[in-house]
């Protein structure tokens, strides 16, 4: 039953809206007018509601909010946003083609590269024969130059 | 991204700048937030986003919520809520108008104030009824929140309403 009460009120606040909005017809008015004798709360709102000023006119007409400089802003955002956006596809689109290509050829460089090296091929190179060479140089020079010392 | 939807959204921007610069004008007031920087956001956001624009909708209520949802992300950042119950009349004053007399200009100032000064879930729905003229089924599609509720949370912003501009001393002329 109080289900029922709930939703006869919620319609007829539904229908309140709906006269202040200008939807209701005048017939529809009438009967809602007498809806609302059984609920005299409900009735107050209505006339207090029906007795407010048109809402719709306090922001005034759009003619007042037109505003060519930040459409005009907004549009060159766009445009550079744009320009950057193609700038970033394109670079995207062509690592994304050219990518395994380049990874190949840099991998292929190095060991050609590294093949290249004289002492390599032999297997006789060491880490330090590459990174330091003066060294051994310096120490065979040594061993010469003791051998020779002895000698005397 | 589809040519022909971002030539058409470049094209309508002129068109429904001023409605949603209306609409946030009213959406914000009563706080320190800028409505043409969160319309002129909306429309950066919604251009970059435009794969996600569903032709179900209207390129308004999409922008539209976009809008509302920078703006409250403005309100949060703020805490516009304190600062609301103090505003006072003179920040809704509107720009001069000849046309309009001097007591209707007043009566939109106190107009504007009632409505700033309603709860936000309400203030928002009365600027997207009464103020930019969406329907209920927009109204959801914007809010996400169901007509019934919505058309609750109207009549209950009216009441306050009418409670608010009774003590204000405005009727219907």
């Amino acid at each position: 039953m109080n289900r029922l009460t709930d939703n006869t009120l919620e319609e007829l606040e539904n229908l309140i809206n709906d006269a202040a909005d200008g939807l209701l017809g005048e017939s529809q008015v009438e009967k809602l007018e007498q809806d609302l004798q059984a609920h005299p709360e409900l009735l107050n709102d209505y006339r207090e509601i029906m007795d407010m000023p048109d809402l719709t006119g306090a922001y005034g007409d759009l003619n007042a909010y037109r505003n060519d400089f930040r459409v005009h802003n907004i549009l060159e955002e766009i445009r550079q946003s744009d320009q950057l956006g193609s700038f970033d596809n394109i670079t995207m689109m062509l690592f994304k083609r050219y990518a395994l290509a380049a990874s190949i050829l840099i991998l292929a460089l190095t060991s050609v590269f590294y093949m290249a090296q004289p002492d390599i091929l032999n297997g006789e190179i060491t880490f330090e024969e590459i990174y330091y060479p003066d060294a051994d140089q310096t120490s065979e020079d040594y061993i010469t130059y003791l051998d020779e010392w002895m000698e005397r | 991204m589809d040519q022909p939807i971002k030539e058409e959204f470049k094209s309508s921007i002129s068109e429904l700048y001023p409605r949603l610069h209306r609409a946030m004008k009213a959406y914000v007031a009563g706080s320190s937030v800028d409505p043409e920087d969160v319309v002129q956001e909306a429309f950066l956001k919604g251009y970059k986003n435009l794969k996600r624009f569903q032709r179900n909708s209207t390129l308004y209520t999409w922008l539209y919520s976009i809008a509302r949802n920078i703006a409250i992300d403005e309100f949060r950042k703020r805490k516009y809520e304190k600062l609301q119950s103090n505003t006072p009349v003179e920040e809704f004053e509107i720009a001069s108008n000849p046309e309009s007399d001097e007591d209707n200009k007043e009566q939109m100032i106190l107009l504007r104030k009632a409505i700033a000064e309603l709860p936000g879930l309400l203030r928002s729905v009365v600027v997207m009824k009464t103020i930019d003229g969406l329907s209920y089924p927009e109204m959801s599609e914007i809010t996400g929140v169901n007509e019934e509720t919505l058309k609750n949370r109207m009549f209950r912003a009216r009441k306050l309403l009418s409670t608010r501009l009774k003590q204000l001393g405005i009727h219907q002329s």
